[in-house]
């Protein structure tokens, strides 16, 4: 019993000051995903990594943007949507004082993006930053002029005309040429 | 689904203005019931934690109280299960008027990775009203007592809605490669990451390209042998030194004709030694 | 090779229709339906197991059946000295049968296994597959306004989000508690919210006086439906983080445990520096876990002195977490191949400095608290586990070593890293309170002798596999993983498409509950909290539901002067006749 009187002399006041002063927590903690929306080429690479869909990334009603939103309550701060995102746009930071009062929205962040329409069959399908992002990949990337011209029309077609532009191109007994 | 409807006379004892009454007259000295509503525990233990001596809530004025029949706060947690549907409204209905409910982690908020599982409710709010939320999974002790204070009004709330929706001019986001192809950066990238994660990984890729670009040619094997073999003898970081090692083994022979002898032996170098 | 022994020994005494091996320790043997009951006693008793789980699984889709697999950990008895396997021929024997959709029903074991009661009546909430001759027939797991003949984890029964409507919350519906018959009883609840309970769950003590006479439970307060939620809506990577919120304490066991039972249905071998983090990682839960419940078994008895300093010691394993995972309670760290997050050269020299002051002011804290008398009597002979209920209901973790049965999960069947390094098992005598305190004490010095091996052994290689690996559909395996309070025990069988075809979930506590009733009983009220608490439950991962005392239609004959003498003395088992 005494003993433990002792060992309190020893440690003596050990309280944080905090709030009073700042608390500095680990370095590479897992804090509050921030978001960087200069750089968000809308990929959803994080939407489809979050495990709790915290982040949903979909287009709005008429198909006009495509919306990425992240709900911070619903965060388990896992960190996967900083390890998939291709730029950056999205770090997890040391930041824990989250706490709202009243207004649940103030958890929200989000952020619209232009649509890439496809050029064949005008239907949406993608944001325009990422059709472009995915252009600048390729044209660094030691490929030939003519590819990256080809490319340039892939780029823009959505998945299912692409898809049919592939197979007739084939089945036309049209070379292509794959370097 | 049909769920809690708030009886009359208690919405009627629970406006706002009595809310902000409530807490002017609380001031520092206010009684916590805590709740846990199917919650996986790390919530309270994080509670618990921030009782401790190194968080001290007392020094506000927070108590723990041991009946819902004391309590001016009600501290909830965890995504309201079935079974905890019940105890939860029963404790609700019998704390004094007005009440402040605070919810707490992910779950609580939300439901969290819960939120659409059969057998909760996805979150506080969805039965009674909440009037401060506290997000983390689970929150850290600061945390806590930051939401806590904040809800007392001590504290500034420090997070508001963004929103972005005017699409600018995206800058260019791929940087040139030091090798002339970028495949290049992306394989070195992906090995990066899968010796030391992505949150060393990256710092780890900084490294190895800021010690590639320094041998002045990056192309030529014996220069960058010599560099990157430098560089592991100045990083004071065992780990990051021995990585470096094996990423240029691993990758840069790859994209650079090399002979076995370009390859640098690990075991060989001494690291730390500035 | 491993367990070929018991397959034939299971041979002699029942068909044996099919043998399939998922790994190199893990074998299943597909029996008769009417066998089932003979086949487990026989690897249970007869050859020493230890019941490690019991899995249900909707198998129409695959064979038009429903199986049931009741896995055993091979490992002797372990009652006396030398009743125990070899360690090389440890290893795992699962039973499977299959359960025609027509019928139904299959002969229950738990008459004669007693620690299989809960998994049989979970199979009746979650399947609706009826266990012939098991004597508690109460819902277990499911909430008590849930709708009868919904059987949530049938495959066809229900969406994973459907919500059956709520009753009216004054119509709260009950639940019905195994009363002992007797005049002058009185019931005592406790709970669901109770504050020195940190979770929810129902207890309802019969008492003569201060004396406990019998108790009974209902758990499952916290059952979130997360197998069919993994099963539905949760790919491999996205489910080693729900598995980490089964428990908020032991939850990066739960983590493990889960993505390991995925490696292992694929034979997939993770590098040894992931190992060897996965380890640290582990260990650095079990010290916060111990000095959790340490300083709650003091506070409970009203020490908040020595309460307070253990929960300071505390906070540097928490910053010791923060610092090597970024998180303080949930690592997050484990994906399926290997890991996440690395540990550099910084973290190491931080976390020695900090595992050096913890090891140091635990040591003073303890030893003023064995110092106190006062403190000591309020453990010394409280809440016994006899030796032989031990034996009946398999409970694990630091539950049963204080009862001097040597079960170590780490020990029986060394897992990742655990091969290289030596560690002794903490075992006390006495079965009480004071003797299951000792033994996390114990296991708090081998944590961090464990940590600083690895430290020192951890090799220098990538922290992930190539991501080439496949799954492969219907492959399953079981993984354990030794949690803070006993073994975490996952069975995954895998479907297609990156999702589990049915992932079950065994928590430690799950089998440490229905032998809770046993150690209350002749205890004064008081000490209720203080025995709940010495088990360390996590009534969340159970996330199952009550107990089943199959012998207590027997128990209610006996009259409370052989129940108080019994737990004053520990002699005469009135128990004993039973068996």
């Amino acid at each position: 019993m005494m003993k433990l009187l002792d060992i309190s002399k020893k440690y003596g006041e050990i309280t944080h000051k905090y709030p009073f002063e700042p608390y500095k927590v680990s370095d590479n903690f897992r804090g509050k995903p921030a978001y960087i929306f200069d750089l968000c080429i809308g990929c959803a690479a994080c939407g489809i990594a979050c495990p709790s869909n915290a982040i949903t990334v979909q287009f709005n009603d008429d198909k006009s943007k495509l919306i990425w939103e992240f709900d911070c309550g619903r965060c388990i701060f896992c960190g996967r949507c900083d390890e998939v995102c291709p730029t950056g746009a999205i770090k997890l930071s040391e930041e824990f004082e989250l706490a709202v009062k009243f207004d649940k929205s103030a958890l929200i962040q989000r952020g619209e993006l232009d649509t890439q329409y496809c050029t064949t069959c005008h239907k949406p399908f993608s944001a325009k930053r990422l059709v472009k992002y995915s252009f600048e990949c390729l044209s660094k990337a030691n490929v030939s002029e003519k590819r990256l011209e080809e490319a340039k029309n892939y780029l823009c077609m959505c998945p299912t005309c692409k898809k049919t532009a592939t197979v007739a191109t084939f089945t036309g007994g049209k070379e292509m040429v794959i370097e | 689904m049909k769920t809690y409807e708030i009886p009359n006379e208690i919405e009627l004892a629970n406006t706002l203005e009595q809310k902000l009454e409530l807490l002017k007259n609380i001031g520092r000295s206010f009684s916590v019931f805590r709740i846990d509503c199917g919650s996986c525990n790390g919530c309270e233990i994080e509670i618990f934690a921030a009782i401790t001596p190194l968080w001290d809530p007392e020094r506000f004025g927070f108590k723990l109280v041991a009946n819902p029949r004391h309590a001016d706060i009600l501290l909830c947690t965890g995504p309201v299960t079935r079974q905890m549907y019940y105890p939860l409204l029963r404790a609700y209905e019998a704390t004094p008027d007005p009440k402040i409910v605070v919810a707490l982690g992910a779950c609580g908020v939300t439901g969290g990775i819960f939120y659409d599982a059969y057998s909760v409710l996805s979150g506080i709010d969805k039965i009674i009203p909440v009037d401060a939320y506290i997000p983390g999974c689970p929150p850290h002790p600061a945390s806590i007592i930051y939401g806590l204070t904040t809800a007392l009004g001590v504290m500034e709330q420090k997070l508001q809605k963004v929103s972005f929706e005017h699409d600018g001019d995206m800058p260019p986001l791929v940087e040139d490669s030091v090798m002339g192809n970028t495949l290049f950066e992306r394989d070195l990238l992906v090995q990066a990451k899968r010796l030391m994660s992505y949150v060393f990984g990256r710092k780890l890729f900084d490294k190895y390209i800021h010690a590639l670009v320094q041998s002045g040619n990056t192309k030529d094997p014996k220069a960058t042998k010599v560099s990157i073999t430098q560089a592991m003898q100045v990083e004071d970081d065992p780990r990051y030194a021995e990585c470096m090692g094996i990423l240029h083994n691993e990758i840069y022979t790859q994209y650079v004709l090399c002979e076995e002898e370009d390859k640098i032996d690990l075991h060989r170098v001494v690291w730390g030694a500035k | 090779m491993k367990c070929d022994k018991f397959i034939e020994a299971l041979g002699t005494r029942v068909k044996i229709l099919e043998v399939t091996r998922q790994c190199d320790d893990q074998v299943t043997a597909l029996v008769e339906l009417n066998d089932l009951p003979e086949a487990v006693r026989f690897l249970y008793y007869d050859m020493g197991g230890y019941l490690t789980t019991m899995v249900p699984n909707d198998e129409r889709s695959i064979n038009k059946h429903y199986a049931l697999y009741y896995a055993l950990s091979m490992e002797g008895g372990k009652m006396f000295a030398g009743d125990e396997i070899a360690q090389d021929e440890k290893c795992f024997v699962t039973i499977k049968t299959l359960i025609s959709p027509d019928s139904l029903v299959f002969p229950s074991v738990t008459p004669l296994v007693p620690a299989c009661v809960w998994y049989e009546r979970e199979a009746y909430d979650m399947f609706g597959l009826v266990a012939e001759g098991l004597p508690d027939k109460r819902r277990l797991v499911l909430s008590d306004d849930w709708p009868d003949n919904l059987f949530p984890l049938r495959k066809d029964a229900m969406d994973y989000r459907y919500r059956p409507d709520m009753k009216d919350h004054y119509m709260e519906p009950e639940y019905e508690f195994l009363r002992p018959e007797g005049s002058g009883i009185i019931d005592v609840p406790l709970g669901p919210l109770h504050i020195t309970a940190d979770e929810p769950g129902h207890f309802r003590l019969f008492c003569d006086g201060d004396t406990i006479i019998d108790a009974d439970y209902r758990l499952f307060y916290q059952h979130r439906g997360m197998e069919k939620l993994a099963e539905n809506r949760m790919n491999y990577d996205q489910m080693g983080y729900l598995a980490e919120r089964v428990c908020g304490i032991c939850g990066y066991a739960h983590a493990i445990a889960c993505i390991e039972a995925a490696e292992k249905a694929i034979n997939l071998e993770i590098p040894a520096r992931a190992q060897a983090i996965r380890v640290i990682c582990s260990e650095i839960e079990r010290l916060h876990s111990h000095l959790l419940n340490i300083g709650l078994a003091c506070e409970v008895t009203g020490n908040y002195n020595a309460f307070m300093h253990i929960f300071r010691i505390r906070e540097y394993s928490m910053k010791l977490a923060e610092l090597v995972t970024g998180g303080r309670k949930t690592y997050g760290n484990v994906v399926m191949g290997g890991l996440r997050r690395d540990i550099t050269g910084v973290e190491i020299k931080e976390s020695l400095r900090i595992l050096q002051i913890i090891e140091t002011q635990v040591d003073e804290v303890w030893d003023a608290v064995m110092d106190d008398k006062r403190q000591m009597s309020r453990w010394k002979g409280v809440g016994i586990l006899d030796k032989q209920v031990a034996r009946d209901f398999s409970p694990v973790g630091p539950n049963i070593r204080g009862s001097g049965i040597k079960r170590d999960t780490r020990y029986d069947h060394p897992y990742d890293f655990f091969k290289q390094i030596q560690f002794d098992v903490a075992v006390v005598e006495g079965g009480d309170v004071f003797a299951r305190e000792m033994v996390r004490y114990m296991e708090l010095k081998s944590s961090v002798s464990i940590i600083r091996q690895c430290f020192e052994l951890m090799p220098q290689t990538a922290i992930i596999v190539d991501p080439t690996f496949h799954v492969k559909p219907e492959n399953y395996a079981l993984a354990y993983v030794e949690a803070p309070r006993g073994d975490n025990v996952h069975w995954i069988m895998q479907g297609s498409a990156q999702k589990v075809f049915r992932w079950r979930c065994r928590a430690a506590t799950y089998n440490n509950w229905p032998s809770l009733r046993f150690q209350f009983r002749g205890n004064n009220l008081a000490d209720a909290a203080l025995i709940v608490c010495s088990l360390d439950p996590c009534y969340s991962c159970t996330e199952r539901v009550t107990v089943v005392d199959i012998k207590s239609k027997k128990s209610k004959i006996l009259t409370n002067a052989d129940l108080k003498n019994f737990a004053r003395t520990q002699k005469d088992s009135p128990l004993k006749d039973l068996r």
